[in-house]
């Protein structure tokens, strides 16, 4: 087979990531008045993580290399910009990146080995529904919300993010079932007791991404678009019953905003204002690194996080940004497309879906195309849980990436069997009752 | 340094990060460029990637259809007349979804799509009920019949990886 290692794009793109990555903590760490060393460090651990993940490690763990590269860059943009507000926010960041990184590792040879599923998938429904039971327990309110649990020294931790992870598995084992709506029942039945506990905890953000994601992935395993169209309609009438209930005031506020934050200026629409103000302000090229007024937006930490990138790094690099994310959801799109069962097609697709939609909803609430929803922007904003489930989605998918390749290699193997054994000699004799006999066939009850 | 010479390093590091971004992109974009044209490329080499075998038309004409054609098949999936079929038999006495099939160590898994009428080597296969069919088993779908014809190296996969035991009830 022909050798692409030479071709590959692959130095180039890493030294990209590297030279961005060493070049803006190097600034950081100049800054006067004083040589920061914690930066000097990170200027030399975060790239070096870079290229040990992306060039040294596919050599150990099987991976797909340009996924780790644009996961690499995502990332370590997040660091550099939280760091570049609050130290200790971007040093703490770095620290979940690298356990992140471990965690890719599990669920890769987690979806690599592991064969059998059905158990494995029976157990984590009651566990997902009782971690997202917790927060309503235990949980403190945030922004309107009850998803997280504060833990004294481990600190925030939202159990909706390692539940999606689970969800994946459980809707890509049942809708890869070809029996018919029976056998996908009990997804479908987890999905709705997901999305009870979520409404129960009033985050619609999340419950909108589990639900356009349980649906896509209903869609591309069944191809039935009536049902698949009827679900669409009822989130849509969900939508309208939400905005008039009182229970869901704050979804008739975030609507107002969207439609028209002028109005209040100094109240709800305050943080869309700022955020939109400092995406105008950075303009094409930025203010540069460190010096616009990134602690003026609310929550510039996490919802609001592109804004941020948008001010100090410019719109052409925001635009490179998205771009990274789309090229992301190709190749993991790509992956699905190529995997040889479904099961792994449907948990490669459910990955990218989800993160494509959770991409979508906060980059678009960001710049006042959809309402504002407040989920975490993948890989970049601040938030543990978030960062190592949405590296953990990445290790799935190099997972099955993984499986591809070693279903090519036995494609190959067939090939040269086949060369060896037959010529393919396909001269059957209709008459030969070699086939007839009784042993080649068995009925039995199911 | 001095606060204003540093001022001036960041805005003029500004266009490097851009140009930067911009690198990162076109790289990646033509890393999946190039990744496409490899995966067409091997594909072509390996024109039957992805298959087991195919399915030999012995009988059954229709506009779409006529005997000795053959239809590729894949590992699992569902053989029928619609759209969504892994296995597309355009016969109009085949159903839209006529039978589910699975590849596993000891043969394909053939199994009747709700109550539809299938025969195995001009056995029936009653309704629930699945059949494992080897190389030459002939089936029977409305007014078609089959021939399954697997690869020579098929066994091979078999050399490979062990199939997950299947679950209890679902064959014997």
């Amino acid at each position: 087979m022909k050798s692409t290692k030479n071709e590959s794009p692959i130095r180039l793109l890493v030294s990209a990531i590297v030279l961005f990555e060493a070049i803006t903590l190097l600034l950081i760490a100049i800054k006067p008045p004083f040589l920061n060393t914690e930066a000097l460090m990170l200027a030399v651990a975060l790239p070096l993580l870079c290229w040990i993940s992306t060039i040294l490690l596919p050599k150990f763990v099987p991976m797909d290399q340009l996924l780790m590269a644009l996961t690499n860059f995502l990332c370590g943009v997040g660091i550099i910009i939280l760091y570049s507000i609050v130290p200790e926010r971007g040093l703490r960041q770095a620290l979940l990146f690298a356990l992140g990184l471990g965690a890719m590792m599990a669920g890769v040879l987690f979806v690599r080995w592991i064969r059998n599923w059905k158990t494995l998938c029976w157990l984590m429904i009651p566990a997902s529904i009782g971690l997202l039971l917790l927060p309503i327990a235990v949980g403190v309110w945030n922004n309107d919300v009850k998803n997280i649990i504060a833990m004294r020294w481990f600190g925030n931790f939202q159990p909706s993010e390692i539940v999606k992870l689970m969800a994946m598995l459980v809707l890509a084992h049942f809708f890869s079932q070809r029996r018919g709506i029976r056998r996908k029942l009990p997804a479908l039945l987890f999905v709705a007791a997901c999305l009870g506990v979520l409404l129960l905890q009033r985050d619609l953000g999340t419950a909108l991404m589990y639900y356009l994601t349980a649906l896509a992935m209903y869609f591309v395993s069944t191809g039935n678009g009536l049902i698949s169209l009827l679900g669409l309609v009822g989130a849509a009438v969900s939508a309208v019953v939400a905005y008039h209930i009182p229970g869901f005031a704050y979804v008739r506020v975030r609507v107002a905003i969207w439609r028209n934050p002028w109005d209040t200026a100094l109240g709800s629409g305050y943080q869309i204002i700022q955020a939109l103000m400092a995406i105008g302000s950075g303009g094409l090229w930025g203010l540069g690194l460190g010096l616009g007024l990134p602690r003026i937006i609310p929550a510039y930490h996490t919802d609001f996080i592109f804004a941020v990138i948008c001010e100090q790094f410019g719109l052409v690099f925001g635009v490179c940004v998205v771009l990274v994310y789309v090229a992301l959801l190709a190749r993991g799109f790509s992956i699905a497309l190529r995997a040889r069962r479904s099961f792994y097609a449907l948990l490669a697709f459910g990955c990218t879906t989800l993160l494509g939609i959770q991409t979508f909803v906060i980059i678009g609430g960001v710049i006042k195309m959809i309402p504002l929803t407040g989920i975490t922007m993948p890989f970049v904003s601040y938030g543990g849980t978030s960062l190592v489930s949405c590296l953990t989605l990445i290790g799935f998918l190099h997972g099955v990436s993984a499986r591809i390749e070693a279903d090519t290699e036995q494609d190959i193997a067939i090939v040269e069997a086949s060369e060896d054994t037959y010529d393919y000699d396909y001269d059957y004799d209709d008459d030969d009752d070699e086939y007839d006999d009784e042993d080649d066939w068995e009925v039995a009850e199911a | 340094m001095s606060q204003e010479y540093y001022e001036l390093l960041v805005l003029a590091a500004r266009y490097v990060f851009a140009l930067l971004g911009v690198i990162v992109v076109w790289r990646a974009t033509r890393w999946l460029r190039q990744d496409y044209r490899q995966r067409r490329w091997v594909m072509s080499a390996l024109p039957d990637a992805g298959y087991i075998g195919t399915l030999y038309v012995m009988e059954g004409q229709s506009k779409h259809l006529s005997p000795d054609d053959s239809l590729p098949l894949p590992t699992e999936g569902l053989l029928g007349c619609g759209a969504g079929c892994d296995v597309r038999v355009l016969h109009p006495t085949v159903s839209r979804r006529h039978a589910m099939f699975e590849f596993r160590t000891d043969g394909l898994h053939l199994r009747p799509y709700r109550d539809e009428r299938l025969q195995v080597d001009g056995h029936p296969l009653p309704q629930g009920c699945e059949a494992i069919l080897n190389h030459g088993a002939i089936l029977t779908l409305g007014g078609v019949m089959l021939q399954l014809r697997l690869f020579a190296g098929v066994q091979a996969i078999t050399a490979f990886e062990p199939e997950p035991e299947p679950a209890k009830g679902e064959r014997a």
